[in-house]
């Protein structure tokens, strides 16, 4: 629900204000009488108490229906990043992808998550395409992911996957 | 790898399913800004429900958010301040209830 909120580039204040009155919501919901009627579907019900109490908070501060938004154009801008707390092992992990990339990867990295500098002008400049800062970010996830799953392995495991992947 | 679709333009209009989200590569959209609202809307109905997207988006923004750390105290002249605490988006609350996985 955080970066939901986030890719809204609300402030950190806001986010934490909409994430609580949404989980108020939410564990009220589950208290009164009947409850949820499918269980299975939790998240699908805190999303759209989500975007109810968003709703709310964009008529209070009197910007437009979000829905007349449908048509709008992709704000192409990455997530807000700003101040995100996250655990110390994935910190690690990152760190280690991030120094494995080649320079030119890893500057590309650096100019759209560091310098957040636009998106065309990048890619312009290092000479690939969107697709490939997107293919590049997929791998990113994968590599990072594998390494998380795979923590417990002997570290020569581990090495052996790394070379693999 | 091959089974990901090019930039995608279509606009949607229902229930977006993992393959769905999978041929858009609306995780790595969404992170970069590429989704229009109402496909942004689409992949967060989704990813509430999906545990395999939800997984690689907390990655995905893990992977920008720490980049963007590590970016920051190598270009900064001297050791930078710890801004990021031991805890959080990944495993945030969820650490002290398990401890298999950072990403769960």
């Amino acid at each position: 629900m955080r970066i939901k909120l986030r890719a809204r580039y609300l402030s950190s204040d806001v986010i934490e204000d909409l994430q609580q009155e949404t989980f108020i919501r939410v564990f009220r919901a589950l208290r009164a009488e009947g409850g949820i009627r499918q269980p299975e579907r939790i998240g699908a019900f805190v999303n759209s108490v989500c975007n109810f109490v968003l709703q709310e908070h964009y008529r209070a501060q009197g910007k437009r229906n979000r829905l007349q938004e449908e048509d709008a154009d992709p704000p192409d801008k990455v997530l807000n990043l700003e101040k995100l707390a996250i655990a110390a092992e994935v910190n690690e992990r990152v760190r280690d992808a991030v120094k494995s990339l080649s320079p030119r990867e890893r500057d590309l990295i650096r100019r759209i998550f560091f310098l957040e500098m636009e998106k065309e002008e990048v890619c312009a400049e290092l000479g690939v395409s969107r697709d490939y800062l997107r293919v590049l970010l997929h791998r990113a996830i994968e590599h990072l992911r594998d390494a998380l799953e795979n923590k417990d392995l002997p570290p020569k495991t581990r090495e052996h996957e790394k070379k693999r992947g | 790898m091959n089974d990901l679709a090019p930039s995608c333009t279509i606009r949607w209009k229902g229930i977006m399913e993992h393959t769905d989200a999978v041929k858009l590569q609306a995780v790595e959209k969404y992170i970069l800004g590429e989704l229009t609202p109402s496909l942004r809307e689409e992949f967060e109905a989704h990813y509430f429900d999906c545990t395999a997207c939800a997984l690689n988006l907390r990655t995905g923004v893990a992977f920008a958010a720490v980049s963007r750390q590590y970016f920051a105290e190598s270009s900064a002249p001297a050791a930078a301040p710890e801004r990021l605490s031991p805890v959080g988006l990944l495993g945030s609350g969820l650490q002290s209830q398990s401890q298999s996985s950072p990403l769960s």
